[in-house]
């Protein structure tokens, strides 16, 4: 753990060398932060440092990427990954997954390549088919959870190792 | 510091609390803080390890947690002296309980951290994704296990008989130096009688016409090493002493170390493949189907980190839901009986032909096996000849192009999904491998268990004729386990050749075709393929376990090979190969690898049981000489010592049995 802990410092501190440097509790900005490996290739980064930040503009601590790290890593329980999974998937932050959340997911999944309406349409139709139990047209967190946790991949997949 | 909390996240605080927690006191104390904002003093007994774990789960920032930690441990130390004082025995059961706690759980880090190849494994896994990467962890698992393998085997029966040789050579050169002819004569009928006493003479003996080592010898593993400690053949069968009154007995060392190693490596991978088991394989059946919904939220690889390797997910994640959506409109229409059954006949046609295919190979091997060794019969079998490259190379190449036909057939036989194309691979290819390696040892252990070979018959009588004819005094000297542990070195040392040369090959192909664009047979070949890949481990691992007991060193030549492989490997992917673009679940796969390493480790053990059991020990070479079958061995021990036999007993009492796989699980 100490080990996990001192490279996590490390990492971060190389971001910006000069700020961090003297400060325990510099923020660095999103574009900053975006340039690390676990977060430069994923679709999902800035949801990801929107979620951490504490004040939830995009700008992290270093205690915010601690945080996230300790999340994504491999002795997190699943109820903390799919809390979090909810909320990075929650787009417009209501609490639900709804129809706009459900097309930006995919959208941003398979982001060169474009679904047409009538397909995104059918996607969206399904996945509300298979989760959604009160018909309410939106996933509730009681709803998604009950479905991600079975999925083993997810803990798989829902994982950086630091 | 109450601004920190809201209302909503005091409640659902109190909720995990008293869920997670033992004791229903938490309930009052936790209405009292968010009441009061005060926190009111807390008995040391109740903050136990559960409390931790439930702090841990909480899903709040990391600022709420730590304050919470530093409030709770602070009123703690500050109201020790206003807290009830519990007994001393009390404080001293839950300190030795929290310690102990502690100590399991930097233990855990420290284990599951593997500091070994880690920035290795994290830079494929970032170009990759976790399909690749978990190829690389099973190899870096099975590595670590070996690598405790061989330190086992070489601290408990390598050395001691190495320490016994240089003894016994400094006793014996300096013996031989002061006597005379006549002491060779009786030197030599020691060993022909094969009579227990004498002992520390006859595996000398056997080692005495040292083999010149020739440049053959590293390919065929005969001649020089024959003489060597790499087979079962020149171990010491009896005990010697280095310090006074201290006794070793290196064949009692052998027998235990050997199945000890056995043991261990079915509990570790039983182990592994039940936790695997219980964390993956979650019960779904019952529920309704919920593919668009993994497929949407767990097929993202958050572990992924270059450009090039996202781009590729993002196109295998368009792939994969276009494909599913296909299967939907598909489904709705219904196939005819008719058609089923055709289906089902082409599957059966094709596991039939691979079938027969399979038995036509397993009896080849037999007839080369046979013809191999009747050409040696004449003459010593310590000789190191390129005719006994012959069998290793056939096998080797069997192994390297059927499974690739297997999954060209495959193919063609109309499986819908693509993970029971991979599974009806995988089965079969495991086959193969099983038809290999049971029909080498099927072929060595019937052979000498024919009664037409004179070790098994009474050895009095030919003792008459050893001093005379030099041919029948090699005969007797035919030690089986090590010609079976030289075909087990030379598959070994042959397969690791040939897949440098392949890899030596597709090396110069890359760089040739760099700039030119890939047609499907070059997308074909540049492609990491993750099944055969592990598949070609499973089988190094098995060569391993079939080798173990006829030459002990097995270990240490797999490891070795291991680590090149693992080097060579991550270079070749990192520079030259793409990732399969097919999706690829690598948690149940992972499973299933596991699950097919202990199917092949359980009938290894199996084999060598049997041969424990029924297996007739060579009279004149390793340390059971002299024993009819190897567990007359063990019999004879615990008539000595009774002390075995219980202790044998009562690991064996069911109760012991429960509790161990209750640990265990």
């Amino acid at each position: 753990m100490l080990s996990c802990f001192s490279s996590a410092h490390k990492r971060f501190k190389n971001l910006a060398l000069e700020k961090v440097g003297h400060n325990r509790n510099a923020k660095l900005p999103m574009d900053k932060l975006l340039t690390l490996p676990e977060l430069r290739a994923n679709p999902f980064g800035e949801r990801m440092c929107l979620i951490f930040s504490t004040t939830k503009d995009g700008d992290c601590t270093f205690e915010d990427f601690l945080d996230m790290m300790s999340v994504f890593s491999e002795a997190a329980p699943k109820s903390v990954k799919a809390d979090y999974a909810f909320r990075i998937f929650d787009f417009d932050g209501d609490d639900y997954l709804g129809r706009r959340d459900l097309e930006e997911t995919i959208t941003r999944l398979v982001s060169p390549q474009r679904f047409s309406h009538s397909d995104m349409d059918a996607l969206v139709a399904r996945v509300l088919e298979e989760a959604d139990l009160d018909d309410d047209g939106m996933l509730s967190f009681a709803e998604f959870e009950h479905v991600i946790s079975k999925s083993p991949d997810f803990a798989n997949s829902f994982r950086i190792r630091l | 510091m109450c601004e920190l909390w809201d209302k909503k996240e005091n409640i659902e605080f109190s909720e995990t609390l008293r869920i997670n927690v033992y004791g229903g006191r938490y309930e009052e104390i936790w209405s009292l803080w968010y009441h009061t904002g005060c926190l009111p003093s807390v008995p040391s007994r109740d903050l136990c390890p559960a409390y931790w774990e439930a702090l841990r789960e909480l899903c709040k920032p990391l600022k709420l947690k730590k304050e919470i930690r530093h409030r709770l441990t602070a009123r703690q130390t500050s109201s020790q002296a206003a807290a009830r004082t519990i007994s001393g025995w009390k404080h001293f059961k839950y300190t030795m309980s929290m310690h102990w706690y502690k100590m399991k759980q930097s233990v855990q880090d420290a284990f599951h951290d593997y500091s070994l190849w880690h920035k290795e494994l994290k830079k494929v896994e970032g170009t990759f994704g976790t399909g690749v990467g978990s190829y690389f962890r099973f190899l870096r698992y099975l590595f670590i296990l070996n690598f405790c393998i061989t330190l086992l085997v070489c601290g408990f029966i390598l050395t001691p008989q190495l320490l016994f040789r240089l003894s016994d050579e400094n006793e014996n050169l300096s013996l031989s130096s002061q006597n005379g002819p006549e002491e060779e004569i009786a030197f030599e009928f020691a060993v022909s009688d094969g009579l227990p006493y004498d002992r520390s003479l006859s595996s000398l003996a056997y080692a005495a016409t040292p083999e010149k080592f020739g440049p053959i010898d590293w390919l065929t593993g005969s001649g020089w090493f024959v003489t060597t400690e790499l087979y079962y053949g020149t171990y010491h069968n009896g005990s010697f002493s280095l310090a006074s009154g201290q006794h070793y007995n290196v064949a009692e060392a052998y027998f235990f170390v050997i199945f000890l190693c056995f043991i261990i490596y079915l509990v570790v991978i039983l182990h592994r493949v039940i936790v695997l088991y219980k964390n993956n394989y979650i019960d779904t059946v019952h529920d309704m189907p919920s593919t668009y919904i993994k497929k949407v939220f767990s097929s993202w690889d958050f572990s992924i980190s270059e450009k090039k390797a996202a781009a590729l997910k993002h196109k295998s994640i368009y792939n994969e839901l276009t494909e599913l959506m296909q299967e939907y409109m598909n489904d709705e229409v219904n196939e005819a009986f008719c058609a089923r059954v055709m289906a089902m006949c082409i599957k059966l046609v094709f596991w039939v032909i691979v079938l027969g295919v399979l038995c036509v190979l397993g009896w080849f091997m037999y007839i080369l096996l046979d013809n191999g060794i009747d050409e040696n019969v004449g003459e010593t079998t310590n000789i190191s000849d390129v005719s006994l490259l012959i069998y290793p190379l056939i096998v080797t190449l069997i192994m390297m192009v059927v499974p690739s036909i297997l999954e060209g057939i495959v193919r063609f036989e109309g499986y819908r999904s693509p993970r029971h194309i991979l599974y009806v691979n995988l089965v079969r290819t495991i086959m193969l491998e099983l038809t290999i390696l049971g029909v080498l040892i099927g072929f060595w252990y019937t052979r000498e268990q024919k009664p037409a070979l004179p070790e098994t018959t009474d050895s009095m009588d030919v003792d008459v004729d050893t001093e005379d004819s030099d041919s029948t005094h090699v005969q007797e000297r035919y030690c089986w386990e090590t010609s079976l542990g030289e075909e087990v070195y030379r598959l070994l040392i042959i397969d690791f050749l040939v897949s440098l040369l392949l890899i030596i090959l597709l090396l110069i192909f890359s760089i040739v075709t760099r700039k030119k664009s890939l047609g499907r047979a070059q997308q074909f070949l540049l492609e990491f393929s993750i099944s055969r890949n592990t598949l070609h481990l499973i089988y190094d691992q098995t060569l391993l376990w079939v080798g173990l007991f006829f030459c002990p060193l097995t270990p240490l030549i797999v490891l070795l090979k291991m680590t090149i492989t693992f080097y060579i490997q991550k270079f070749m992917a990192l520079r030259f190969l793409r990732a399969d673009e097919r999706p690829w679940r690598a948690a149940q796969t992972e499973t299933v690898f596991f699950a097919l390493t202990l199917v092949s480790l359980i009938l290894s053990f199996l084999a060598y049981g049997f041969n424990i059991l029924r297996g007739h020990s060579s009279p004149d070479c390793g340390p059971f000489q002299g024993y009819k079958h190897y567990v007359d061995f063990l019999w004879d021990l615990t008539e000595n010592q009774g002390t075995i036999l219980a202790v044998i007993g009562w690991i064996l009492r069911p109760g012991v049995v429960a509790g161990i796989l209750g640990i265990l699980m």
